[in-house]
Order: structure tokens, then sequence, then C-alpha cells
């Protein structure tokens, strides 16, 4: 009996076309959008170096050594960050107006700072402008400190170094990720929560009060477990197997670099996707609510906890982290974000499996809130 | 002896204030094609999902097959077919895969269950749409894979609640015939419609409630029997005025006449000859009438003397 239900229960996951089209076409579709904008930004960003005009506006031999250590000290990916050429202003300005030959002229001004000129906005010319606002606020500090604590000079130094090889790009995985898949992350951690749209059929298929098919259900010989645990499982792999399409589209279609870790990428998806399903199998079971009203709440539910984990607005996790990090604990799109960021920047480490064992436990709690909710078998009414 | 497939005694479900089943009692024997009449709110539906037990219930007892129901006896639910009254398939899965979903809660067995679900199909002819999803069917093959859904793993009691509403007369016929060759085969039936000649046509045992009671029972005949209404007398008839129908409401035997748009309707009660009586009243006031027959009291003169003509609430 089991697995007859479990069969068919495929069957209706795998047939129920809007179901299908929104949670595979929404991978595809956003994870296609998502490639053409980055894509572009990001062939500009991992091209050659930045290429620059520099200008020195001083004589002082020790401000001249010290902003052409730094500035050709900057790195990113291993490779230069700037691609330098020292020339008098008016040369440089030429360059930059004679169809923008250089990204922008930096000016090495007298009194030890930077300035900036640019014509366009953009990501190169917004790496240019943070160089030279993180000089200029280093070159502030050490001035200020110099005069008010010399003795701090030293310590401050130390920690400026520290903070450059601190900002220096490399992600603690190890791996060569792409700088923005971080995004597709996301994507699929969206795309994990909506296997609730399909669990959440199971309650209302299996309530007398709720549809005629859960009365036919009920008036059968088979048990609510059985046909619950055929029809979550149905339901769990028919969303897996979706997702899993979306994936292997943004890794073999769109060529998303998702570093060496791409079996990881799967098997934590298999883990978000069930605690998507679960969420939806407790919402399914949730009270007398007719499946408009369930669709409601969980939609409700999904994004508000989506715009809780920063999926939509980036500084909303750390807003949620310093004012009620609990939330982020037991938020479902929180945990699923997290265990993709821990995966992204660290690797397999005890944070990365934390976020999976928080997934398993929040699917426990919620596949039995939702057995608890629906173990009814008759009603008030129907 | 005969043998009793459902028990209902003193049967009290109430919905807060609302008392639906009011001390119902029913008692359906084996091979038994059971009318369950009422109007619109009387408790039809409440009384098949006590049996079935989907509902809670205030007070009494049902038993089925000689034993006590419960949601837990999945014994006896094995042996009840289920057509309810709202279409209850997959509309992902084709004719067959409903069918055979659906049996598959009842029969464990692959093969026996092909075998099932094939001769389902054959009963309720939808052979040649087996491979049809729900939504391309009409409203009445439709509700003939409602109906195979509900009946294909061979129960001992099938439980049928209005399974011909809104279907053309060509798919009701066919409904109506399956429904006694399946009773011929063995089956027990509890049919509940308002469809009165339907209900006439199938049903060996009719009951009528109101309010959550018992207000009647027995075979149609006995039921006809049971009431004031002997005969109708239909008159095609025009220009006919208050006076008239005053004084045709006086002849003896006569106690109720309706005239709207042409037709005259009178009923009697007891009597022989009434309609010589009637013409005998055209005639002696020079009125000319079209067409005049009479005919017996129908279930549907016993349903509305009994359960009056007021409307009542949906159910």
């Amino acid at each position: 009996m089991f697995f007859n239900i479990f069969k068919n229960q495929l069957k209706l996951g795998f047939r129920n076309k809007s179901n299908v089209f929104w949670t595979l076409m929404f991978p595809l579709i956003l994870g296609t959008l998502f490639k053409i904008t980055f894509g572009n930004i990001y062939s500009e960003y991992t091209s050659d170096a930045i290429k620059t005009a520099v200008v020195f506006e001083t004589d002082d031999e020790d401000i001249r050594n010290n902003t052409k250590a730094y500035l050709e000290g900057l790195t990113m990916n291993d490779h230069k960050m700037l691609d330098i050429s020292y020339m008098d202003y008016e040369s440089a300005e030429a360059l930059l107006k004679d169809d923008e030959q250089v990204n922008g002229i930096i000016s090495v001004k007298n009194d030890g700072r930077l300035s900036l000129d640019i014509t366009s906005n953009g990501v190169l010319s917004t790496i240019q402008e943070t160089i030279t606002t993180i000089y200029n606020q280093n070159v502030g500090l050490i001035e200020k400190v110099a005069a008010e604590h010399p003795e701090n000079l030293p310590a401050v130094l130390e920690g400026i170094q520290k903070r450059a090889e601190y900002i220096d790009t490399h992600n603690l995985a190890g791996d060569n990720k792409d700088p923005f898949v971080s995004y597709f992350y996301n994507l699929i951690a969206m795309t994990a929560l909506f296997a609730a749209l399909t669990s959440l059929r199971i309650g209302n298929n299996c309530q007398a009060n709720m549809s005629s098919l859960g009365a036919r259900t009920n008036a059968s010989p088979l048990s609510r477990m059985t046909f619950q645990a055929a029809a979550f499982l149905a339901a769990y792999i028919v969303q897996t197997a979706i997702i899993f399409v979306g994936i292997t589209y943004m890794l073999f279609g769109i060529k998303i670099n998702f570093g060496g870790d791409i079996p990881l990428v799967y098997f934590t998806t298999a883990i978000a996707s069930l605690l998507g399903t679960s969420l939806g199998f407790a919402v399914g079971n949730l009270g007398s609510f007719n499946l408009d009203k369930k669709e409601s709440i969980l939609v409700g539910l999904t994004l508000t906890g989506c715009a809780l984990s920063g999926l939509m607005y980036g500084d909303m996790k750390v807003i949620i982290t310093e004012k009620a990090p609990i939330i982020n604990k037991i938020n479902p799109a929180a945990v699923i974000s997290d265990s993709y960021y821990c995966l992204n920047m660290f690797g397999v480490g005890s944070r990365y499996l934390m976020t999976l064992l928080y997934m398993l436990v929040i699917s426990a709690v919620l596949i039995t809130l939702g057995l608890v909710m629906g173990r009814r078998n008759h009603y008030d009414s129907i | 002896m005969s043998e009793t497939v459902v028990e209902v005694k003193n049967l009290v479900k109430r919905y807060k204030e609302l008392i639906a089943l009011d001390n119902f009692n029913m008692k359906i024997e084996k091979g038994e094609v059971f009318g369950l009449l009422g109007p619109n709110g009387s408790g039809k539906t409440t009384t098949i999902n006590c049996i079935l037990s989907l509902l809670d219930f205030d007070n009494g007892e049902i038993d089925v097959f000689g034993e006590k129901m419960t949601s837990q006896r999945y014994d006896l639910k094995k042996r009840i077919g289920i057509v309810m009254q709202d279409v209850a398939v997959f509309e992902e899965l084709s004719v067959e895969e409903n069918i055979d979903y659906f049996c598959g809660l009842y029969i464990n067995d692959k093969n026996k269950r092909k075998q099932y679900v094939e001769e389902a199909i054959n009963f309720v002819g939808l052979e040649e749409f087996k491979k049809f999803k729900p939504k391309k069917l009409s409203g009445g093959l439709l509700r003939r894979l409602n109906i195979a859904c509900g009946i294909a793993h061979k129960p001992e009691l099938i439980i049928l609640d209005e399974p011909t509403v809104a279907v053309d007369p060509q798919s009701r016929n066919k409904i109506l015939e399956g429904i006694t060759e399946l009773n011929k085969k063995g089956a027990t039936i509890i049919y509940t419609s308002h469809y009165m000649e339907e209900v006439e046509q199938i049903c060996t045992h009719i009951l009528i409630m109101d309010k959550g009671k018992n207000v009647t029972e027995g075979s149609a005949e006995e039921l006809k029997r049971s009431i004031k209404n002997t005969e109708n007398i239909i008159v095609y008839i025009k220009n006919l005025n208050d006076e008239h129908v005053k004084a045709i409401n006086a002849i003896n035997h006569v106690y109720d006449v309706t005239y709207m748009s042409g037709r005259l309707e009178i009923k009697c009660a007891g009597g022989r000859h009434n309609i010589s009586h009637v013409i005998d009243y055209f005639a002696s006031n020079n009125l000319d009438y079209d067409r005049i027959y009479s005919e017996l009291p129908t279930l549907n003169d016993v349903f509305l003397e009994i359960t009056g003509k007021n409307l009542r609430d949906k159910e």
C-alpha cells in the first residue's frame, strides 16, 4: 500500500505543472538573468588590472615612495589590481577623456593624501574610489595618532597591515570560486524553500474536512501515517530532483563556478529541500484552513523568512544577528542560506556541519508538528 | 434470516447550537438498495459521514457488518466503497491511474488490482477514455469515473451520495443500471438523491428524514399508500378564474388545487370517479380544456407531503 501511494504521489508531483514550473523555472530564469547581469560585471572585474594614471603633485620622496609601494602592491586573485602609468596631469586627463584609455587618475597630493578623477561610474571606478578612500583614512589615522598618542603608532601601523591582509580577497575554503556565487547559493536556498509548495497538499489530501479527496482517503482502510509518510517521501524526492536540475543547469548550462564542492552543493541542497518539504508539510496540516489560506500562510512565512535572512536585503541578516540572533537559528531561510555561505566561505568545517544539523533539527520539529496537527482521523464538521 | 449491514441507533450530532441528527435510527439489511431521502440540510450527508466514522457524533451507536464502527476499524472500512457528492479524483492522473490509485487504498495485490481496475472501467463504460485526464471528460463521464474510483475494489457496502447530480439522462441511465447490477452481484447500496424518480426506480427500501429525524420508511409503494394523496388530476385549461378554482376545490375528495400558467393540478384523497366529477364541472360551466388525465401519486408527492413545500437551506 505504501509503495502504491508513493508511486502515485511521485506521478502527481512531477505532473503538477504549475508547481514544477515555478520550482524549476524560477532558478533557471533568475539564474540566467544573474549570469547575464553579473557576467558583464564579472568579466570587467576579473580581467586585466585596472588602467590607472598616477600623477605626483608632490616632490616629497617619502610620500611618493609610500604611495607607489601601496598602489603597486595591491593585488586581487593573485594578480595586480592596478595597471599604473606615471605621468603629468595633462597627459593623464587626455588619456581619461580620450576613449577612456585609463579608468581613472589618482593624484598624490602634498599632504600625502590621494584624490581620484573618473569620468563614469562602474565597478572599476568603485574599486579605485575604495582604494583612495582607504588610503586617505589610514593617512588621517596615522597623522592623528602621531600627533596625539605617538606611543601607539607601532600598534596602529600593525593594525593597518593586518587589515590590509584581511581585506585581501581570498575565500577560506581555498577554492577559486566565482565572487558572485553567493547570489546563486541564495537562489538555490529560495528554491529549496519552494519545496514547501508540493508538501503543502499532503495535509489537505488526507484531511476529510479539507477536501473530497481527503474524505475519500479517510474513508479507506489506509492509515494516516502510511499516507503521510509515502506522500512526504514522494514530495521530497520530486522537489529535490527538480532543484538538482536547476543546479545542474547552473553548473553546466550557464557554467557557474561553484568551486570544488559540487557534490557538497548537491548534498546541502538535499538537506535544504528536506527542510522546505517539512515546512510545507507542517503548514499543510495547520488547522482547518482551506488550501488557498494555507498557501498564503506559506508564502507569507517564506517571504518573511527570506527577507529576515538577507536574501532580499543584504544587511538584514547583520541586523537580525545583532538584535535577535535566535531568529537566524530558527528561520529556515536563514539556516539554508547560511549553510551555503559556510560551504562557500569556509568549506566543510564545524560551522557548516552545524548549519546542516540545524536544518535537520528544524525539519524534525516541523515534521513532528505536522504529524501532531494532522493526526485526527475524524472531525467535528466536514 | 436477514443480515443487518448497517445499524444506526439514536444518533445525535450537534454543530454548536444546530442539531443535525436528533436521535436518528436506521437499519439496512444485506442486499437492499436503501434510499436515504430528505430535503437539503435534513442530515443525509452527516449520517453518511458518521457511518464512515469521518465525523464525531455526540451520542448513539453505529454498527457496520454487526460490529461497532470506529475510525480505526480498517477491516470494516475495507468492505465499504464510497462515492462522494463532489467528484474526488486527481487532475494529474488519467482515468485508469485514478481508479488504480483509489483501488490501491484497498487492494495490495498488483495483479488483482489490475484486473479490478479493468473491470471497473468496463463497468462504467470508460474503455475509450482510460488514458484521458479528468479535465478532458464531460460531466457525465467524470461522474462515472467518480463511481469507478469508489467501487473498483468490489465493496460489500456501497454508499452513493447523490451520484447523478448534473449529468445528462444517458449517463444517469448508465449509472442507475450500474447500481442495479452491483446490487444484483450482492452489494448492499445506500443511495441518496434528490431525484425521486431515480429512487423510486432502483431503491428497495426508502427512508425519508427531515431535521435530523426519521420521518417515515418503507418501500416506494408502502410510502405512497401511507399518504393522503391517492390521485392527481392534471388539466391543461385556459382562462380559469379564482371562483372556478374555489369551486373545483369544493368537489368531493379534492383537497388541494393549484392553477399556474394554464396547468391545473387537482389532488384527491380517496374516492372513485374523481376525474368524471371534474369533467362534469367543466361541462356545466361551459369551460373548454385542451387535455385532462389522471395519475397515481409519485414518490415526489410522498416527499413533498411529508417534508412540506417550504424551501430549505442548502445542506
